[in-house]
C-alpha cells in the first residue's frame, strides 16, 4: 500500500511539474547577427539556421537553430544570445561561432583479429590479424555564397550547395580519385575455395575513380528525404598470390555503382560524439558490380551482379550521465540478387539479407582542455551480433551464418580533424561467398 | 599519443570549486547555498547572461548508509530589456517560487544564501551534492522529474531504476557543466 501511494504521488508530481513547465516565452527576433565568422559564408549559416528576421520564436526554436549549426562539419561550436533590439520587446539574436579549420583530416583505423571457421573446408578454422585503415583523408575547403568546395587528397573534388534554388535542399557532388583506403572489403572476405590446402583473402586493392551525387530534401523538423548515387571502378587483388596462382585476381577490373533513396530522421545531440537521441533511416537501394577478368582468368565467377534491396537503420542513444552513453543500433537489409556469369554453383536469382544488433557503451570527454586547446575525446566499447542469410541453402551449407563482434575504440576530435583508433575481434562461420 | 591517452583517462571527469553550504530554512528544511566562485566561470556567466533560460539541477544523496535523497531545480533567465532576472525555484517538496531579481548581486545572494530547499530536516550526515547546469529545453524539463523520481522512489529500487531510465532517455541536450562535492552537514 505504501508503494502504491508513493507511485500515485509520483504520477501526480510528474503531471504537476509538467504543467508548470509548459509556460514558454516567445521572442520577436528583429535581426540575426553572426560573430566569429572567418571562413564560412554567412549565407550558408543563415540557410542552415532556418530562422528568419522579423518573426517570433520560442526558446526551443532558437535552440533548434543552434542545434542545426552545431551539426555542420565546419562548425566546431556555437553560442546564442538575445540582446536588446531597436525598440522595446524586439531582440537581436547574436550567434557566436567557432569554426573548424579550412584544412581538415580524418584517420580511422582498426586492428582486427578475425577468427573464422569454414563449413566447406575440412579444417578446424583459422585466425587472421590485420590492420584495417578504413578512412584516411586530408583536405581543404573554400566557401562562397551558399556553396562549399572541397579538395581531398589524392584529388577528389567535391561541391556542396546548402540551399539549392532556395528550397533548403542540400546538394553534394564530387568526382575524382578516392581518398586513401587500404582495407579488406567484407563483401569479398575470404574465399571458401581452398587451393593447395590454403585459403585466399580477396581484397579490393584500390578504387581508381569515383563519382557521386546526393540530394537531401528537408521534409520538416528533423525529417529528410535523400537521393544518392555513386559509381566507380577499381581492381581486384588477392593475397598469397605466389602460392595460389589459381586464385590470383590481378588485372581483374571491376566497376561498381549504387543508387538509393531513403527517408531519415535524425535527432541526436552531437554530430560525432552522440550521447543521446534517435536516428531512423529506411530506404531502397540498387547495387551493381561488374567483373572484367583478364583473358587468362576466364571463366572464374559471376561477371555481373545486381542487387535490389530494402534497408533500415535504427540507432538510439541514452545519456546515462553527462559523460556516459549507452546505445542500441539495429540495421537490416533484404533483397533480390541477380547475376550473369558462369559460376554454375549459384542460381541466377537468389534472395539474401543481413541483420545486425550492436550495443554500445561510451564515455564522453567533451570539450576537455589539452595542449592549450579544447578537444573532444570518447572511449567506446561495443559488442554486436550480425546475422546473414540467403536462400542458397542447396548451394552452400552455410547459407546462414552469424558473426560476433567486440570492439574498443578511442576517438579524439578538435577543430582540425578526427583520429579514431580501434581494436576489434570478430568470430564467424562464413561459408557463403560472395 | 601516450600523453593524450593519459590525459583522457586520468583527468578528473567532474570539476569542483569551493564547497556548497547547508543550513535550515524557516520551515526547518535542509537548504543549500552554492559557492560564489562557481558563477564566476566564463561559460556559466555567459550562459546566465544569454537572455535564454538556464536550468540548475541539484541533487543531494546521503553517504555512508544515510538515507538522505533530495534535490531542487532553479530556472534562471536574464531579461535584457529590463535587466532583471526571472527565477523559478522548484523546491524538493514541489513548492514553486517565482521571483524577479533586480541585479546579478541579488541573484548571487539567492544562489549562495542557503534559500533553495533540497530535503526535509536531516540529522548530521555526509552528503554527495551534484549540480548540473543545463540549457533550457521544454522537452527536457523532465530533468526535474528525473531527480524527483529518484527522490521519491529511493526505497523502491525496481521502479526507481526503471523511471530513471525512462527519464534519462528524454534528455537530448548535453549538460553544460557538472559539479560534485562531498559535504559534511552538521545541524
Amino acid at each position: 500500500m505504501l508503494r502504491l501511494s508513493k507511485l500515485l504521488s509520483l504520477v501526480w508530481w510528474l503531471a504537476a511539474i509538467g504543467i508548470q513547465g509548459n509556460e514558454e516565452n516567445s521572442f520577436f527576433v528583429e535581426s540575426i547577427e553572426f560573430k566569429g565568422v572567418r571562413y564560412v559564408s554567412q549565407s550558408i549559416l543563415r540557410a542552415e539556421l532556418k530562422l528568419e528576421e522579423g518573426a517570433y520564436y520560442t526558446e526551443e526554436e532558437l535552440k533548434n537553430g543552434q542545434y542545426r549549426l552545431d551539426r555542420l562539419t565546419f562548425i566546431w561550436r556555437s553560442e546564442i544570445a538575445l540582446r536588446k533590439g531597436s525598440k522595446r520587446g524586439a531582440y537581436r539574436l547574436v550567434i557566436t561561432i567557432e569554426e573548424t579549420r579550412r584544412f581538415f583530416w580524418h584517420l580511422e583505423t582498426n586492428l582486427v583479429y578475425t577468427s573464422e571457421r569454414y563449413t566447406e573446408v575440412d579444417e578446424p578454422g583459422s585466425g587472421l590479424l590485420h590492420l584495417q585503415t578504413s578512412i584516411l583523408s586530408l583536405g581543404y575547403r573554400w566557401f562562397f555564397r551558399k556553396s562549399e568546395l572541397r579538395l581531398q587528397a589524392p584529388g577528389l573534388v567535391s561541391y556542396l550547395n546548402y540551399d539549392l534554388f532556395g528550397t533548403g535542399a542540400v546538394l553534394n557532388t564530387g568526382f575524382g580519385p578516392t581518398p586513401g583506403k587500404w582495407d579488406r572489403d567484407d563483401s569479398f572476405g575470404r574465399s571458401p575455395f581452398p587451393v593447395n590446402g590454403e585459403l585466399a583473402d580477396i581484397v579490393l586493392e584500390s578504387s581508381d575513380l569515383l563519382g557521386y551525387i546526393s540530394f537531401s530534401f528537408p521534409l520538416g523538423g528533423d525529417h529528410w528525404l535523400h537521393a544518392n548515387a555513386f559509381s566507380g571502378g577499381g581492381e581486384l587483388e588477392s593475397l598469397n598470390l605466389l602460392t595460389m596462382p589459381d586464385l590470383a585476381f590481378e588485372n581483374t577490373e571491376i566497376s561498381f555503382g549504387n543508387a538509393s533513396i531513403n527517408w531519415s530522421y535524425n535527432r541526436t545531440d552531437h554530430p560525432t560524439f552522440t550521447t543521446s537521441g534517435l536516428v531512423l533511416q529506411a530506404g531502397f537501394a540498387h547495387d551493381w558490380l561488374d567483373f572484367d577478368f583478364a583473358e587468362s582468368q576466364k571463366p572464374k565467377a559471376a561477371q555481373e551482379w545486381v542487387r535490389d534491396m530494402g534497408y533500415m537503420v535504427v540507432r538510439r542513444f541514452w545519456e546515462l550521465s553527462p559523460d556516459q552513453t549507452f546505445g542500441i543500433m539495429l540495421n537490416g537489409n533484404w533483397g533480390n540478387n541477380r547475376h550473369k556469369g558462369v559460376n554454375a554453383r549459384v542460381p541466377e536469382d537468389y534472395q539474401s539479407g543481413k541483420f545486425g544488433l550492436d550495443l554500445l557503451y561510451g564515455r564522453n570527454f567533451l570539450d576537455r582542455r589539452f595542449l592549450k586547446k579544447n578537444r573532444d575525446f570518447r572511449f567506446e566499447a561495443k559488442v554486436g551480433y550480425h546475422y546473414s542469410a540467403s536462400d542458397l541453402v542447396d548451394v552452400f551449407p552455410a547459407a546462414e551464418y552469424g558473426q560476433y563482434e567486440a570492439e574498443i575504440s578511442f576517438t579524439a576530435r578538435d577543430n582540425f580533424g578526427t583520429l579514431r583508433l580501434g581494436l576489434r575481434y570478430e568470430s564467424k562461420d562464413r561459408g557463403l561467398w560472395p | 599519443m601516450m600523453m593524450l591517452l593519459l590525459h583522457t583517462f586520468l583527468a578528473p571527469l567532474i570539476l569542483s570549486t569551493g564547497n556548497p553550504k547547508f543550513g535550515l530554512s524557516n520551515a526547518g528544511d535542509l537548504a543549500i547555498g552554492f559557492p560564489a566562485e562557481l558563477f564566476e566561470e566564463k561559460k556559466i556567466e555567459t550562459q546566465l547572461q544569454s537572455g535564454l533560460t538556464t536550468t540548475m539541477l541539484v541533487t543531494v544523496v546521503g553517504q555512508n548508509g544515510k538515507k538522505v535523497r533530495g534535490g531542487a531545480r532553479v530556472d534562471i533567465r536574464f531579461e535584457p530589456w529590463d535587466e532583471i532576472y526571472h527565477i523559478s525555484i522548484f523546491h524538493y517538496n514541489g513548492d514553486k517560487e517565482i521571483l524577479m531579481l533586480q541585479s546579478q548581486k541579488v541573484l548571487m545572494d539567492l544562489l549562495t544564501g542557503r534559500r533553495i530547499r533540497v530535503a526535509s530536516s536531516q540529522p548530521a550526515a555526509r552528503l554527495l551534492v551534484t549540480l548540473q547546469v543545463l540549457p533550457f529545453s521544454k522537452t527536457e524539463q523532465v530533468d526535474t522529474q528525473k531527480w524527483f523520481s529518484k527522490t521519491l522512489a529511493s526505497n523502491q529500487q525496481g521502479s526507481g531504476y526503471m523511471l530513471d531510465l525512462i527519464f534519462a532517455a528524454s534528455i537530448k541536450r548535453k549538460t553544460s557543466r557538472k559539479f560534485q562535492w562531498t559535504v559534511d552537514w552538521e545541524p
